[in-house]
């Protein structure tokens, strides 16, 4: 029988436009936890992440509401999770002849306590009950009303979930935190921002370097009080002092008397506006009080840039919205040039990919050339870059390239000079008056 | 000097709209102007002069393409489009062989050009407008 194909042939070619792009409002807030066994999760409030058994004490939820209690805030966040082979649980609470339950996977493991319980005895019950299951972990007894749950496989996700009489105080560390943040890059890469909710110095640093290869913008919070009492000279310890000394550009460090989850509320505050509309600094975050410093120890913390949330004049403000490099030193210069930088590769992109071809001639590199020229003026009515002086943007002829070039089909040598706008943070204003 | 000669080669001008070169013109290339003069001027009836300097940088550019060129079917297919759409293009048309360059982030073909067919081998008229456009108005270089 003849094919209707060979009458009538159609050819039908799909043009995809869609590229996958960085959110440049978008958090993941990386921690241990044992409620999901997925990389990551996404909320958009609080309330989802207590219906899927986060407690309001979790360091991840705390983050999380401390994101979506500022105006404005961002729509939504990543949770991630790191590793943890093993927990640690204890029994917080002793009541007598009541059922303690550990959920794990699903799976429901209940001791019910006599009449004369202890903390003890419960955890000892519950290891029994949980090691004559089968799921795959195994229980040990501490012997002091904790009890620790290990992974029979190293790195395999499991879930807990634990009654409101216990509670889970320590996370055994399954891969380094670069492992865990690459875990989670691979299966989701369309965030920008960073924070972690354990701050092992250690840990920091490690994410921080990482940072500044992945070109990611990580938050922290120290309570070193090295910070603020030792001058830059002569700190060398804290946190702050060794990400000034890396001159890191994708990190930022709040001082904080007390550790709480400030960074998580600038993010979410910050990351809510479009690239090129706002500083990082002198901005009010709702649910944290103002440290008090003295000017000396302002000065101390500012000259690491390190941030600081201080009352001026009455009014709760973040001093400076700094990064830790000393060229782009400001939060939202690293943002916006970052925006920029991925605005230009996604329209180059584009047009390599939606059309047939671009030729290697003169029109052809005006193709590039006028892309480039569309995102500067758009980085000019985003306000990164000052319409004056005018940017220049310089392509090569086509008969100047080299011959090795256009063999291999680079297009090198297309550049553009621009002046960022720039922002004032500070006044010093003279004033002479006579009679 | 004045035994100095300098040379325009058409085969060194580009001109592009988005990822479409613009060519097949007809007997000129292309004229382009901004639609208001940049500085304005007034003098009072006493002699002082006034002026007023603008920052509109709205342009027109004009293509006579040749009716057979199959830049007309770009032109009209970019222009259906941007009627549906509001679609913008960058343009840019630099002589290669000199210093003029005009470059536009936004550009937009104004309308349909004329139809007029007959016996002979007539222009199409084309007009781009150019948002925010930058002239560089120069001369050859060698």
């Amino acid at each position: 029988m003849a094919d209707i194909n060979q009458v009538v042939d159609v050819q039908i070619t799909v043009t995809n436009n869609e590229i996958s792009t960085e959110d440049f409002s978008l958090l993941l807030v990386l921690g241990y936890n044992k409620v999901f066994t997925e990389k990551y999760r996404v909320y958009a409030n609080t309330k989802g992440m207590l219906a899927d058994g986060f407690r309001a004490t979790d360091a991840e939820y705390l983050s999380a509401s401390a994101v979506f209690m500022q105006n404005p805030m961002v729509d939504r966040i990543l949770v991630g999770r790191r590793e943890a082979d093993s927990v640690k649980i204890s029994v917080n609470t002793v009541a007598d002849n009541r059922d303690y339950t550990c959920t794990i996977n699903g799976t429901t493991f209940t001791y019910t306590s006599d009449s004369s319980a202890t903390n003890i005895e419960i955890a000892a019950g519950l290891v029994v009950a949980i090691n004559a299951g089968t799921q795959p972990v195994t229980a040990t007894n501490n012997g002091d009303g904790t009890y620790m749950l290990e992974a029979d496989v190293a790195l395999a996700p499991y879930t807990v979930a634990i009654d409101t009489y216990q509670l889970i105080v320590s996370y055994g560390v399954g891969q380094s935190i670069v492992e865990d943040v690459e875990s989670i890059q691979e299966v989701n890469d369309t965030w920008y921002a960073i924070m972690e909710t354990e701050r092992d110095s250690t840990d920091v640093l490690l994410l921080a370097a990482w940072c500044e290869t992945n070109y990611k913008l990580y938050g922290t919070v120290s309570s070193d009080t090295n910070i603020i009492d030792q001058d830059l000279a002569t700190d060398t310890t804290s946190v702050a002092a060794q990400l000034r000394a890396l001159d890191y550009r994708y990190t930022f460090c709040i001082f904080r008397k007390t550790l709480d989850f400030i960074e998580a509320a600038l993010f979410g505050s910050q990351l809510a506006l479009p690239a090129g509309t706002a500083t990082w600094s002198m901005k009010s975050l709702t649910g944290f009080s103002a440290d008090s410093l003295t000017i000396n120890q302002s000065t101390n913390a500012l000259s690491k840039q390190c941030n600081t949330y201080e009352q001026i004049a009455g009014f709760n403000a973040i001093r400076n919205g700094m990064v830790f490099d000393s060229v782009f030193m400001y939060i939202d210069v690293v943002r916006d040039l970052d925006w920029l930088k991925q605005d230009i590769q996604v329209e180059e992109f584009r047009l390599l990919a939606s059309n047939p071809k671009i030729p290697y001639t003169d029109a052809g590199i005006s193709m590039c050339q006028g892309v480039l020229k569309k995102e500067i003026d758009n980085a000019i009515n985003m306000g990164i870059l000052a319409e004056f002086p005018t940017p220049i943007i310089t392509a090569p002829l086509a008969a100047n390239v080299p011959i090795i070039d256009k063999q291999n089909r680079i297009l090198r040598n297309l550049n553009f000079t621009a002046t960022l706008t720039g922002a004032i943070q500070s006044l010093k204003i003279n004033g002479q008056v006579s009679f | 000097m004045s035994n100095v000669t300098k040379t325009f080669n058409i085969n060194n001008l580009t001109c592009t709209l988005g990822a479409f070169q613009i060519s097949g013109f007809y007997d000129d290339i292309v004229a382009i102007k901004y639609d208001e003069p940049a500085i304005t001027s007034k003098q009072g009836c006493d002699g002082e002069v006034g002026r007023a300097i603008n920052k509109k940088k709205l342009a027109t550019a004009t293509f006579q393409i040749i009716q057979t060129s199959s830049t007309n079917d770009l032109l009209c297919t970019n222009f259906i489009s941007m009627r549906e759409t509001g679609l913008t293009l960058p343009f840019i048309l630099k002589d290669g062989s000199g210093n003029t360059l005009i470059e536009s982030s936004n550009a937009w073909i104004e309308d349909m050009a004329e139809i007029s067919l007959g016996g002979e081998i007539k222009a199409k008229e084309w007009v781009v407008k150019l948002a925010n456009a930058n002239i560089i108005n120069g001369g050859n270089n060698s």
